[in-house]
């Protein structure tokens, strides 16, 4: 198990190799104010444009100084700045909580030093982060990241948790291997709320690859599942098979509600899993 | 059960065999042992199984390689055994009788009796009337009057085993006649000696049918027949009964109580010899380890001698009187010394020696005072048979009891000094010792002076009672018998205060001389007429067995006389507390039979089948370890083996390295201090304490150095639990503020110090707080340590003046105050009573400590005239240390000198105080 205090010194250390991020600004995101400019005009402090008065609009957002210099008549329009709130959520399970050799680290660590990245990031560019489900309220500032990081170690075996009352872009790191109807019966609620997000898998390698061989038997961490296989290496294929099919059916449910999903297995470099999932952020973000 | 050659007596067990294929086939049907693993993504298995389940990857060669193993043991279990002579014998008709000798004679070459036996029932027709006869005479033995079937007669044989005493033919004889049994054939197993008769037994026999004799013949050593013990230690004598070039040397050792071989010696016979004789020269105490005498390799009951806990050693009791605080000064030392090597030591006071620990000799060194209630103890426990061995001295010469008869002679209560101021005579030697005294024979000392003696009253028994005289005919040693025992007095003591006697080597022959003479009186106490209870008795291949219901208690009068046999078969009996023993070879004087009948059939082989059993089975054996090893490599367990061993291996390459290295290590910084005089201070543990201690003792080692001829090297820094204390004449310990108390084997190394001779100073540092001076945290740190009464220490006591004049003792604090102890406070009348502890508050170390030029460390109360004070202190306690009480003799020189006049010069010289 990752302290919260490494956690936070790998973020950092990830966060300087990785460029700046800046979410795009959706239409549903200018109902709540925030720092983040968004390089259109809205609410915000700053100086974003002069435009023509168009006749209708209240007249005191006419600008008399920069009317005044001309005959026309113009409105100073300031730039939109409004907030992103991220929430992550990491599985918590016995079974994420694994890793398949000793020298590498499990999958829950790792989805925790991503989301503590990410976290880092956001905050880093004025959005608020927190922990989906959490009594805690998302926050902004450098004391976010850290909270962030004490939250994610907590391992809290709760349900997936409802969604929230305030729209927030989701981050949902798992390994999935649950069915695709108890996921499905999850994010539905979120798909309706019209809330955003993102479900980014995690694997190990050896569930990847399935690198057994002989009699034997398989068993969850949990203890839940057993399953004792004659020859292991036959039904490799079968097992890969469902792995995928299984991917896609995640994929497709991440689809219907508006979600992307993004895989990472753990022996491939942590920061190329955070860049496809930033990557896939900002195509998301295109779309609006 | 027989298939051609090979014979099984346990056939059934070849069932076994059948399991073999069924065993292969089970082996190849199942599956393998499932690997477990941990998959998260189980779920995903669900309903997912293979099509066909891993074999057993088991090669098939190890299979086979099992099964072998299975075949070999099965094989083994059903004892077969190799048979070249097989067709049934059909001369013989329907009846026979087989005689076997089964005293312990036999039992070397049972195996070969019982096989021929064997071989010769299981060629009989089972129809064939087979009767049995043992020539013992025992409870269990074979009766010729049972018929039994020669399969019968097999499983009879089988569990019948020799007894360790002497066939008795005489009563076999009567036997036979009894059963009045009429074979036709009569095979007689016999051990090939003579034993108590021969021709009736033989021609009987004869007389019955046809004779066949399968004798033994008797070549090696056939009994132990007797071990004496010796003053220098153990004569065995060994018997055979016939003079065989084959065999003409043997092994004799004896062992202790749990096997050991302690002691072992060749025995050779020469040319006919038929009886040996070796000396064992062993010391008593190991001599008293030992619990039998073999020949190597014997198996008979006759090659086996119990040795009973009879003393072979002297006891003697040594009556300590007093503390033997300075043991190189005790009296009781050089007796020890003397004579530890030979004898078993007790000390304690008379009544326990002679109540409790029965002893055979008592020595009373002179010190020891007798009280008088004791006299009539010792005196009748020399009457009895006791040995006593005084020592005369100064204690003895001064003593006055009337009721003192405990001596040879009538003597003068008077030492007579010889060779000192008042005297003419010279210190005088040692004569030749008289032909009548047990010390005739030792070499005469020639540099052995005997300065003080006490004196005989002369009368006409004196010469006939010496033992040792000096050159001038006075006595030196004295003995006279009361009762049954005897009296011996040294005319000197122990100590070599009066003599060189104790130094020399002739003290201690005559000494153990003395002791020894002892002996016959006590170890030829006969066993009594106890009931003896057999403890463990021997069977007739001379293993100890616990006593069957057989073996019943037997008086002492039953025991001695007779030899072996089923009412009293030897082993160990206890009597009282003494254990005796029986022993089955005792006596032992049979001899060969030369002649056999000319009618009777001699063979020397019947048998010549080979049992295969111990060869099946040790293959098996084999086998399995092999199958170990290969199942381990396949495994690929074999590193476990490879790390094991590598370990073992570096363990004996490096160990004995390391703890050389670290021997040596320790060893010079106790060269160091051995060489070189130098203070030590005990390690507090706190660092600042440590370093001032350090310094200080530097610093007055300093001053000593340039003040006096004390030239002490730097100080050393101990460990009161490892280090070797004894080596420092003196171990400063400065009491830190927080103090640990010392561990236990601190406090018992401490103790011992200062219990011989060392000195401990205890420096409270706690004299800054002068209203509390010495009930501090201290006290719980040398709580345990052994501390005499203390006291503070007199204005004229002798450490105020032994270099400087002191009055007082300050240290860094000026109302320092100093305990010693308070026997050496009052000036004990005698001895050298120097003070071994030394407790104080002054911070003395800090006072002395001095950095590397010399600058003082600390601050000091009254400036530097108390430093200096200090210092003064310092060098007078180390004199003190060094040089005991002797200036104490000085107290009165002043008044003498003002006698004569010159006290004005002295009292000017003093001024200086320094000398």
């Amino acid at each position: 198990m990752i302290e919260a205090d490494s956690l936070r010194a790998e973020a950092e250390y990830l966060v300087r190799q990785l460029p700046d991020f800046r979410f795009q600004s959706g239409k549903s995101d200018a109902r709540h104010a925030g720092t983040v400019a968004r390089r259109k005009p809205g609410l915000g402090e700053k100086f974003w444009q002069y435009r023509r008065y168009t006749p209708g609009e209240p007249i005191n957002r006419i600008d008399w100084r920069r009317s005044a210099s001309s005959d026309l008549l113009y409105v100073r329009d300031s730039e939109l700045e409004t907030a992103q709130t991220v929430l992550f959520w990491c599985d918590s399970s016995a079974g994420f909580d694994w890793s398949g050799s000793q020298n590498r680290r499990t999958k829950a660590d790792e989805a925790k030093v991503i989301a503590t990245t990410l976290g880092a990031m956001f905050v880093s560019s004025g959005e608020r982060v927190g922990v989906l489900g959490s009594q805690r309220r998302p926050s902004f500032g450098t004391r976010a990241v850290d909270r962030l990081a004490r939250e994610l170690c907590l391992s809290n075996k709760t349900h997936f948790p409802t969604p929230p009352k305030n729209p927030a872009f989701i981050v949902v790191i798992s390994d999935f291997y649950s069915s695709i109807e108890s996921w499905h019966k999850r994010l539905c609620s979120y798909g309706e709320k019209n809330l955003n997000g993102v479900l980014l898998a995690i694997a190990d390698p050896v569930e990847k690859y399935f690198p057994f061989k002989g009699r034997t038997q398989f068993q969850s961490p949990d203890a839940i599942n057993k399953q004792t296989i004659g020859r292991a290496e036959e039904i490799r294929e079968d097992y890969l098979d469902r792995l995928d099919n299984h991917r896609r059916q995640l994929q497709n449910l991440a689809s219907t509600i508006g979600w992307r999903l993004v895989e990472h297995t753990t022996d491939s470099k942590i920061i190329s899993g955070i860049a496809s999932l930033l990557q896939v952020l900002d195509t998301r973000g295109q779309k609006y | 059960m027989s298939f051609g050659l090979l014979y099984f007596g346990m056939p059934l067990a070849l069932l076994g065999l059948v399991v073999l294929p069924a065993l292969w086939w089970i082996l190849r049907a199942l599956p393998a042992p499932f690997k477990r693993q941990i998959l998260p993504s189980t779920a995903l298995l669900q309903n997912l199984q293979s099509t066909e389940e891993t074999p057993d990857r088991t090669p098939w060669w190890i299979i086979l390689f099992r099964a072998l193993i299975v075949t070999f043991a099965i094989l083994g279990l059903s004892q077969p055994s190799f048979s070249p002579i097989d067709e049934e014998d059909t001369s013989l008709s329907d009846s026979i009788l087989i005689v076997i000798d089964d005293g312990w004679t036999s039992a070397p070459e049972w195996d070969r009796f019982v096989q021929a036996g064997m071989s010769q029932l299981r060629r009989l027709p089972s129809d064939t009337s087979v009767y049995l006869q043992s020539t013992t005479n025992r409870k269990d033995g074979l009766n010729p009057n049972e018929r039994l079937s020669p399969q019968e007669a097999i499983q009879l044989l089988n569990n019948f085993e020799p007894v360790a005493w002497l066939p008795d033919r005489g009563y076999a004889l009567s036997r036979l006649e009894t059963a009045n049994i009429s074979p036709q054939k009569i095979l007689w197993l016999s051990d090939g000696l003579l034993h108590d008769i021969m021709e009736p037994f033989q021609d009987y026999l004869l007389g019955l049918g046809s004779l066949t004799i399968f004798p033994i013949r008797q070549s090696g050593v056939v009994a132990i027949s007797d071990v004496e013990v010796t003053a220098q230690g153990v004569r065995v004598t060994l018997d055979r009964v016939s003079a065989s070039n084959e065999f003409s040397s043997t092994i004799v050792s004896g062992l202790t109580a749990n096997g050991l071989s302690v002691a072992s010696q060749e025995a050779n016979f020469l040319g006919a010899d038929i009886q040996t004789i070796i000396e064992f020269r062993i010391a008593p105490e190991i001599l008293n380890s030992i619990t039998k005498f073999t020949v190597s390799r014997s198996n008979s009951a006759g090659l086996v001698w119990l040795l009973d806990s009879k003393s072979v050693i002297r006891r003697v009791g040594l009556i300590s009187t007093y503390s033997e605080k300075q043991p190189l000064l005790s009296e009781l030392y050089y007796i020890r010394k003397a004579i530890e090597e030979t004898t078993l030591i007790t000390s304690g006071t008379v009544q326990s020696l002679i109540e409790e620990f029965p002893q055979d000799v008592i020595i009373l060194a002179d010190a020891a005072q007798i009280l008088s209630s004791d006299y009539r103890l010792i005196k009748n426990w020399i009457e009895e048979g006791g040995t006593l061995i005084r020592f005369a001295g100064s204690h003895f010469a001064n003593s006055n009891d009337p009721e003192d008869d405990l001596t040879p002679i009538a003597l003068r209560r008077t030492s007579r000094s010889l060779g000192g101021v008042l005297s003419w005579a010279t210190p005088q030697l040692i004569a030749e010792f008289p032909t009548t005294s047990p010390f005739y024979g030792f070499e005469q000392p020639t540099n052995v002076l005997i300065k003080k003696q006490i004196l005989a009253q002369p009368g006409p028994d004196v010469t006939n009672k010496t033992w040792a005289r000096l050159q001038d005919g006075s006595p030196l040693v004295t003995a006279s018998q009361l009762g049954l025992g005897k009296l011996i007095l040294f005319h000197v003591p122990a100590t070599p205060d009066w003599s060189d006697l104790p130094y020399s080597n002739i003290f201690s022959e005559m000494l153990r001389q003395s002791v020894s003479l002892s002996l016959s009186q006590s170890v030829n106490t006969d066993i009594g007429s106890d009931t003896l209870v057999p403890q463990q008795i021997l069977d007739g291949f001379g293993q100890l067995q616990p006593p069957d219901s057989n073996a019943s208690p037997i008086s002492s009068a039953q025991i001695s006389p007779t030899s072996a046999s089923q009412a009293i078969p030897p082993g160990f009996y206890l009597a009282g507390s003494k254990t005796h023993a029986l022993n089955a070879g005792k006596g032992f004087s049979s001899s060969a039979i030369q002649s056999w009948p000319e009618n009777a059939e001699i063979v020397t082989d019947i048998d010549r089948s080979i049992d295969l059993t111990p060869i099946f089975l040790t293959l098996a054996f084999i086998l399995v370890l092999i199958d170990i090893i290969l199942a381990l490599t396949i495994a690929g367990k074999f590193r476990i083996l490879r790390v094991a061993f590598t370990f073992v291996i570096s363990c004996l390459v490096l160990f004995p390295s390391t703890e050389y290295a670290y021997a040596e290590e320790d060893l010079s910084k106790e060269m160091q201090a051995a060489l070189k005089f130098r203070l030590a201070y005990i390690a507090t543990g706190h660092p600042s304490i440590d370093r001032i201690t350090e310094a200080g003792l530097l610093g007055l080692s300093r001053v000593l150095y340039r003040r006096s001829s004390i030239e002490p090297e730097y100080p050393h820094r101990l460990k009161a639990e490892t280090d070797s204390l004894e080596l420092y004449p003196l171990i400063y310990f400065a009491v830190p503020d927080n103090p640990s108390p010392f561990t236990k084997k601190a406090i018992e190394k401490l103790n011992r110090y200062i219990a011989s001779g060392g000195a401990l100073i205890i420096d409270t540092r706690s004299g800054r707080n002068p209203n509390d001076p010495l009930a501090t945290d201290w006290q719980e740190v040398v709580n345990a340590l052994n501390i005499p009464p203390l006291s503070i220490v007199p204005k004229t006591h002798v450490l105020t003046k032994s270099y400087y004049l002191l009055s007082s003792f300050v240290g860094r604090y000026g109302a320092s105050k100093l305990w010693i102890e308070t026997t050496a406070a009052e000036g004990a009348a005698s001895g050298d009573s120097v003070s071994g502890i030394f407790i104080g508050d002054g911070d003395w170390a800090g006072a002395w400590a001095v950095d590397q030029y010399n600058r003082p460390l600390e601050s000091v109360d009254g400036g530097e005239s108390q430093r200096e004070m200090a210092r003064r202190f310092g060098v007078n306690l180390v004199m003190y240390i060094l040089t005991g009480r002797y200036k104490e003799d000085q107290v009165h020189i002043p008044t003498i000198l003002e006698r004569l006049g010159q006290a004005k010069d002295l009292r000017n010289n003093k001024e200086d105080t320094k000398e």
